[in-house]
């Protein structure tokens, strides 16, 4: 009768433990110990903080069975992020960056940079400090636009071989009665060496999913296809001291 | 003729039967006028009766106005001191810092009856085990926790994805990165953008789930998060599993200081107004779905307090006791594998239980409590292989070496520290001025019994935020401070409602005037909801604020 009176009265104590046991029995060696570890240290924790309330202790218990039974018959495995940031080699003058930008005419914070006299900015990522003759020309529509240099770089940038913003100035009267741009990066012509673009993830874009492409000399292909992600050139809307309205790409 | 002992006997009984018989009258007059149980709830320590020197906080108080004032006078001039703003930072921040440091050692030293004369009115004494403001009924109770839940649920959802304030306080437009892209310090989470860190708990989740080997991070100190995360990312994927993982963290701390208040305030209305300002707090807001392990250690910090109260650590003794302190030293070091709560928690359970529990058993539920978040290092590096150095693991320590340097430079670099990492800065982005002027009126009003826990709490939760403030100025670690913000700010906004409209001793007028009460507490409240939900309508200064304190600017 008393063995039965302990079982009745730590019941919760051994489901816990079975919940655990469970869990690492269906597992790999290094899962199972770290199951192990903090299933024991949480299903301690639980059984002790609810001495004398019983219905919270079984409550806790059934909560730790569920998890354990949907982790240890979970399929286990998940998808790694796309990659916050990449880089696009340019080592061919024939290779060129394409990204297209609906002009986000409708949001509320282009309409409040436009009212507060914000000017419009292009920024594009690229790795280390370029100059003539190794950089890198932007043109917009197919019109040159600048050819990237020190003066536009921007934001942090502590090594010379690391990734950073430039920041070119886009005149109103280039984005007038358009929808949306087209903005080009190729290498400078006269450049010795590779040159790097970034790219990132692709969250939020204004235009199409696959609006970032690259032609390698051969044909078109997107980011979004190969790494799920876009090449870093966007449309910015800064004021004079450096507020910035709202980033789009 | 004057009236002795010897000569004033009117029954004729000698003197010495009359006293006798004196006393006696008076006990059982006593006994019947204050029952032991009301004689509790007058708590006979209340400073009232023993004048402002009586309390170690005001005390305290003065003795950082003394400290902060020669350190602000007799240190050589410099850009601290340079304007009235930036001087008046310069003071807030070091009466804060000394203010904290004195009320932790006088509460510390209290344990000596020495000390503990000095403040006769704040005098530790056993801690009644009681519920004074509990629900009227389990309906009501219930359905206060369903709307919770619901408001919770609410901000979760209006705060969620890319609204994250985490993560959107990392975009160009809010002003504090400049290196960041259009989308922010993010990466994506089963389709959903998600602040950038949740990046680094990914190997450990693996780990958990069985899909990767063991592979060291940022955060393998944090595991016990991530531990809970992977009981849920089989139904629910990795985005919604770290969210689920919030809220339900979310929910269970503004159920946890609800609890807390109604243990401690007499008043049933000052939990639930604390809970509804923990659902609609810029923490939890902050952190909403951010993969961080932030929330799960917020709502531990506050089930311990309540744990703490529940298994009578402050009064039981004997094998009772022994029970009781177990469970406080496993709880506490479990709040030390999800981040680094069990820090604030030792803290608070010193400065609380010093002169009600007894030094050896606070010395035992700390030694217990860091071997158990200890313990999980030294079997992740053994059995694993898991580092736990470099980033985020080495932050504390760096922090500490920062101090050591800082002091040796001299007084002038140590006044200058509170200038570059302006305490008031950093407590202003934790909570903004009205919940600071709440809480200073809920401090005036609350009662020794509360009072003392809250202040317990508040120096235990801003203690590790200010020694860490030479590395990084994180209001997110400051605002571990939230159950005793959250609860005198609601005690002040009660008392508050009931000053501009007090209690009729009529039932009748009473009625409306309750109404009218909890009208003034809900415009108080909803006052309070659109600053921390600024953000929806593209206002991002107090989630800065929050993200990276609001340094030196007022």
């Amino acid at each position: 009768m008393s063995g039965l009176h302990s079982i009745a009265r730590h019941w919760p104590w051994l489901v816990v433990a079975a919940a655990v046991a469970m869990q690492c029995a269906v597992a790999s060696a290094p899962t199972a110990i770290a199951r192990g570890f903090m299933g024991g240290v949480i299903g301690i924790a639980a059984m002790l903080a609810t001495e004398g309330m019983p219905r919270a202790r079984a409550a806790v218990a059934a909560a730790i069975v569920i998890g354990s039974v949907g982790l240890a018959s979970g399929a286990g495995s998940f998808a790694d992020p796309p990659l916050a940031l990449w880089t696009e080699i340019l080592h061919d003058d024939a290779m060129r960056i394409h990204h297209e930008i609906a002009l986000p005419r409708t949001d509320h914070r282009w309409r409040a940079g436009a009212d507060a006299g914000a000017s419009p900015y292009l920024y594009v990522c690229a790795r280390g400090r370029l100059d003539v003759p190794d950089t890198l020309d932007v043109s917009l529509g197919g019109d040159s636009l600048a050819s990237l240099g020190p003066s536009m770089m921007f934001g942090p940038r502590p090594q010379p071989d690391s990734v950073g913003f430039y920041r070119i100035p886009l005149p109103w009267a280039r984005l007038d009665g358009r929808d949306r741009i087209s903005v080009g990066v190729t290498r400078h012509a006269g450049t010795s060496r590779p040159l790097e673009v970034c790219g990132t993830f692709m969250a939020k874009p204004t235009f199409r999913i696959d609006s970032s492409e690259l032609f390698d000399g051969a044909g078109w292909t997107s980011p979004w296809v190969t790494r799920q992600g876009r090449y870093q050139i966007e449309l910015r809307l800064v004021s004079d001291d450096g507020h910035v309205f709202g980033a789009w790409y | 003729m004057v009236l002795t002992r010897r000569n004033f006997s009117p029954s004729g009984k000698r003197p010495v039967a009359i006293a006798r018989e004196s006393r006696a009258f008076i006990h059982k007059m006593a006994a019947e006028v204050f029952p032991p149980e009301r004689l509790a709830l007058r708590q006979p320590c209340d400073p009232g009766r023993d004048g402002l020197g009586a309390r170690q906080d005001l005390a305290a108080g003065a003795i950082a106005a003394a400290v902060a004032s020669l350190l602000v006078n007799w240190v050589r001039p410099d850009d601290s001191t340079g304007t009235l703003a930036m001087l008046l930072d310069l003071s807030v921040s070091l009466w804060v810092t000394f203010w904290t440091a004195t009320y932790v050692t006088l509460r510390l030293a209290s344990v000596m009856p020495a000390v503990s004369g000095w403040f006769r009115g704040d005098r530790p004494r056993h801690e009644a085990s009681r519920t004074v403001g509990a629900p009227a009924s389990p309906c009501r109770a219930w359905a206060f926790a369903i709307a919770i839940s619901l408001l919770c649920t609410a901000e979760w959802i209006l705060h969620g994805g890319a609204a994250n304030p985490f993560l959107a306080t990392s975009r160009p437009e809010a002003g504090m990165e400049s290196w960041t892209n259009a989308d922010g310090y993010a990466t994506i989470l089963d389709g959903y953008p998600a602040q950038g860190d949740g990046l680094f708990l990914l190997n450990l989740l693996g780990l958990f789930m069985g899909d990767r080997p063991a592979i060291s991070g940022e955060f393998d100190r944090r595991a016990g998060h991530v531990y809970l995360v992977s009981l849920l990312q089989a139904p629910l994927g990795a985005y919604w599993a770290f969210a689920t993982v919030n809220l339900g963290a979310w929910i269970t701390s503004a159920l946890a200081v609800w609890r807390l208040g109604w243990r401690r305030w007499p008043d049933r209305a000052v939990g639930e107004v604390a809970a509804v300002m923990v659902a609609t707090g810029q923490g939890f807001i902050f952190m909403s779905t951010a993969p961080q392990a932030h929330p799960t250690a917020l709502a531990a910090f506050a089930v311990v307090l309540v744990l703490l109260d529940e298994v009578a650590v402050w009064t039981a003794r004997g094998t009772t006791g022994m029970r009781a302190a177990l469970a406080a030293a496993w709880a506490t070091g479990l709040a030390g594998l999800l981040y680094f709560g069990h820090i604030p928690l030792l803290l608070v359970t010193w400065v609380f239980g010093a002169g009600r529990v007894s030094p050896g058993i606070l010395a035992g539920v700390t030694v217990a409590a860091l071997a158990i978040a200890t313990a999980w290092q030294w079997y992740g590096e053994w059995l694993l292989g898991l580092r736990f150095s470099g980033g985020n693991n080495d932050l504390a320590g760096g922090a500490i070496q920062i101090w050591f340097r800082i002091l040796s430079e001299g007084l002038w670099s140590f006044r200058w520290q509170f200038h570059a990492g302006s305490v008031r800065g950093l407590l202003v982005g934790s909570f903004y001025y009205p919940w600071w002027i709440l809480a200073g009126v809920g401090l005036m009003v609350t009662a020794y019994r509360a009072r003392v826990w809250a202040l317990a709490v508040f120096v235990g939760a801003i203690a590790p935020a200010i020694a860490f403030s030479p590395q990084f100025r994180l209001p997110r670690v400051a605002y571990f401070a939230y159950p005793a913000v959250y609860l005198l700010a609601a005690a002040g906004l009660v008392a508050i409602a009931r000053a501009m409209v007090p209690p009729a001793p009529d039932p009748v007028a009473e009625g409306s005037r309750r109404i009218a009460r909890g009208a003034i507490i809900v415009v108080g409240l909803a006052g309070l909801a659109i600053l921390t939900n600024l953000d929806l309508v593209g206002n991002q200064s107090f989630t800065v604020w929050f993200h990276q304190a609001q340094e030196n600017a007022w």
